[in-house]
C-alpha cells in the first residue's frame, strides 16, 4: 500500500491551465474522493497519478519516488474506468487474467487468484462469458475484479458507478466500501455526485475549474465548508 | 400485407442488382466454355449449345499462364502483408499520436493518390532500372506496396479510431506496455479491418496492370494480367483461352474472400464499453 504526494502539480493540454498548483497529500490505506462539477478536472488529476497523462509542471510521488517518468505499468496501480474498458474479445477469466499475465506469475497461482477475486465478487458463474454477454453491473463488478486480482499500490476509479440504475449504485457504494475496508488499499475516487463522496470517502477533495477549494472529511465539508462554492455543491440534491 | 409487399420489393430489388453484378462474370465463365467455331455464330445466346473445357485444357498445358498465376499469387500475397504491416503501423500512430508535421503527412498522402500512374511510371522505371529491380518481382512488390499504403493507413487509421482509447489505457495499468497493448488488446479487435485492408491491397497487386507491363519484359516474371495480353495477337484475339484464363485468375480472389467473409462481418468491439 502507498502514500500519494503531488506537491504544486498543474495541467496544460495547450488550450490553458486545466489544473493548477495542486497540492495533496494522499494517505496509506486512505479513501480519497474527488468531486467537483463536470469539467472541473477529476479525470485529468486521476489520469496524472495513472501516468497515463503528463503532468505540465509539479511532482507526482509513490511512497516518496518521483514518478513523473515512470510508465503507468510500472506504477503499480490500478484503475476502473467509467466505461469498464473491459477486453471485448477475453471473456470474464481472461479479463480477470490479463494484468497477473502481464506479470508472468505462475498458472496455477493466476487461477487460484481469479477464482479468490470472482467469488468476492459473485462472479464466479461468469467466468467463461464475453462481456457482450454481461448486463452492466456485471460489466463493472468485472472491472472491479480485474483491479482486484493483484494487489496494486493503489486503486483509482473514475465514475465507476454513474452508468448503472440508483438501486445498484446504492448496493455497489456499500460493496467498494467493504472492500475497501478488507483489502486496506490506498483508493482514489472521483465522482461528481456529492452524495456518494460524504458517504464513501475518508476525506473528499473539492474541485473547481482546476483548483482546490477545501480538502478534509466529510464532516469537515458539512460543518465547515471553506467557501461558497464548497457549500453550494454540497447542497445540491441529485 | 405492406410489410411483405416491402420484403418482396426490396428481395427484387437485391436480385436485380446481383444480377447486374454478377452478369460480366457469367459472360466470363460462359465465352469460357464457348467452342471456337460457335462463338461468332452463337455470340449473344445465353448459352452456347455445346460447351467444352478444351480452352482451360489449353491454357493449363500450353500457355505459361500457370506461372503468370504462380508471379502474380507471390506479388499479391507479399504486397498485401507489406501493406497491412506499414498500413497498422502508421494508422495507430495517425489515431493516437499528436505530432507536429501530421497535417502535412496527411496531406502529402492525399496528394499522392491524385497522380494518374501513367506520369510517373518512367520516373519509376528508371529509379529502379538501376537497382536490378526492374524485371524482378521484389520491384513490383515495392512499387504496389508504396501506391497502396496511403489508402490501406486511412483504412486503417479508421478501424483503429473505433477502438475506444479506454482499451489500452485500461491494458497499460494492468501492466502492459503501449506495444503490448496494440498487439494483445488493440490489433485482435481490427482484426476485421486488418482482413478488409489486407483483401484491398491484395486485389489492387493482383490486377495491377501498367506497372507490371511496363517494368517487368521478361515472360518469367510477368504477372497474370500482362499475361492474359498475350492472348492477344497481331492478327486475331484468342478469346476462348483468354476468359478461361481469367475465369482461373479470380479463384484465388474467390478464396480469399470466403476465409475472411467471417472477418467481415463480426462485430467484435460489440460489448467492448457499457450498453
Ligand atoms: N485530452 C484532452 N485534450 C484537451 N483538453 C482536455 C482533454 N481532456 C480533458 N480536457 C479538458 O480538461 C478539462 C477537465 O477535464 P476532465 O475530463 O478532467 O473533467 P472531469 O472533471 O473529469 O469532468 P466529468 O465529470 O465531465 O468527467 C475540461 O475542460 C476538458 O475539456
Ligand atoms: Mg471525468
Amino acid at each position: 500500500m502507498a502514500t500519494i504526494t503531488l506537491t504544486n502539480v498543474g495541467k496544460d493540454y495547450g488550450g490553458g491551465p486545466v489544473l493548477r498548483g495542486i497540492n495533496l497529500e494522499i494517505r496509506d490505506g486512505e479513501f480519497v474522493a474527488l468531486m467537483g462539477p463536470s469539467g472541473c478536472g477529476k479525470s485529468t488529476l486521476l489520469r496524472l497519478i495513472a501516468g497515463l497523462e503528463d503532468a505540465t509542471e509539479g511532482e507526482i510521488r509513490i511512497d516518496g519516488r518521483l514518478v513523473n517518468d515512470l510508465a503507468p505499468k510500472d506504477r503499480d496501480l490500478a484503475m476502473v474506468f467509467q466505461s469498464y474498458a473491459l477486453y471485448p474479445h477475453m471473456t470474464v477469466r481472461e479479463n480477470m487474467s490479463f494484468p497477473l499475465k502481464q506479470r508472468r506469475l505462475p498458472a496455477a497461482e493466476i487461477t487460484a487468484a481469479v477464482d479468490a477475486a470472482a467469488a468476492k465478487l459473485g462472479l464466479t458463474a461468469l467466468l467463461d462469458r464475453k462481456p457482450k454477454a454481461l448486463s452492466g453491473g456485471q460489466r463493472q463488478r468485472v472491472a472491479m475484479g480485474r483491479a482486484i486480482v493483484r494487489t496494486p499500490k493503489a486503486f483509482l476509479f473514475d465514475e465507476p458507478l454513474s452508468n448503472l440504475d440508483a438501486r445498484l449504485r446504492a448496493q455497489m457504494r456499500v460493496e467498494i466500501r467493504t472492500l475497501h475496508q478488507d483489502l486496506g488499499a490506498t483508493s482514489v475516487y472521483v465522482t461528481h455526485d456529492q452524495a456518494e463522496a460524504m458517504t464513501m470517502a475518508d476525506r473528499i477533495v473539492a474541485l473547481n475549474d482546476g483548483d482546490i477549494q477545501q480538502v478534509g472529511t466529510p464532516q469537515d465539508l458539512r460543518e465547515r465548508p471553506a467557501n461558497a462554492f464548497v457549500a453550494d455543491f454540497l447542497g445540491q440534491h441529485p | 400485407m405492406a410489410r411483405t409487399t416491402g420484403h418482396v420489393a426490396r428481395a427484387l430489388a437485391l436480385a436485380l442488382y446481383v444480377a447486374f453484378a454478377l452478369f460480366p462474370l457469367f459472360w466470363l465463365v460462359k465465352v469460357s466454355v464457348t467452342p471456337d467455331d460457335l462463338l461468332y455464330g452463337e455470340g449473344v445466346r445465353l448459352w452456347p449449345s455445346r460447351v467444352t473445357l478444351d480452352h482451360y485444357a489449353a491454357v493449363l498445358r500450353h500457355s505459361q499462364f500457370p506461372l503468370f498465376f504462380r508471379n502474380s499469387l507471390i506479388v499479391a500475397t507479399a504486397t498485401a502483408l507489406a501493406a497491412s504491416a506499414v498500413a497498422s503501423a502508421a494508422g495507430y500512430a495517425f489515431s493516437r499520436f499528436r505530432f507536429r508535421g501530421k497535417v502535412w503527412v496527411v496531406g502529402v498522402m492525399l496528394v499522392s493518390q491524385m497522380f494518374p500512374l501513367v506520369i510517373i511510371v518512367a520516373p519509376i522505371f528508371r529509379l529502379l532500372a538501376p537497382l536490378g529491380l526492374t524485371n524482378s518481382l521484389s520491384g513490383l512488390v515495392l512499387v504496389y506496396t508504396a501506391f497502396n499504403a496511403p489508402f490501406a493507413t486511412f483504412l486503417m487509421q479508421s478501424f483503429f479510431e473505433g477502438v475506444p482509447k479506454d482499451l489500452e489505457e485500461a491494458a497499460m495499468m494492468d501492466g502492459a506496455t503501449r506495444f503490448q497493448a496494440l498487439l494483445r488488446v488493440v490489433l485482435p479487435l481490427t482484426l476485421p479491418g486488418l482482413a478488409a485492408t489486407g483483401g484491398f491491397v491484395f486485389i489492387a497487386a493482383w490486377s495491377e496492370l501498367l506497372f507490371s507491363l511496363m517494368l517487368n519484359s521478361s515472360a518469367a516474371v510477368s504477372t497474370f494480367p500482362a499475361g492474359l495480353l498475350g492472348f492477344v495477337s497481331k492478327f486475331s484475339v484468342d478469346f476462348g483461352q483468354m476468359m478461361a484464363a481469367g475465369v482461373l485468375a479470380l479463384l484465388p480472389v474467390g478464396a480469399f474472400f470466403f476465409f475472411i467473409q467471417r472477418y467481415l462481418v463480426q462485430g467484435l468491439t460489440a460489448g467492448a464499453v457499457k450498453g
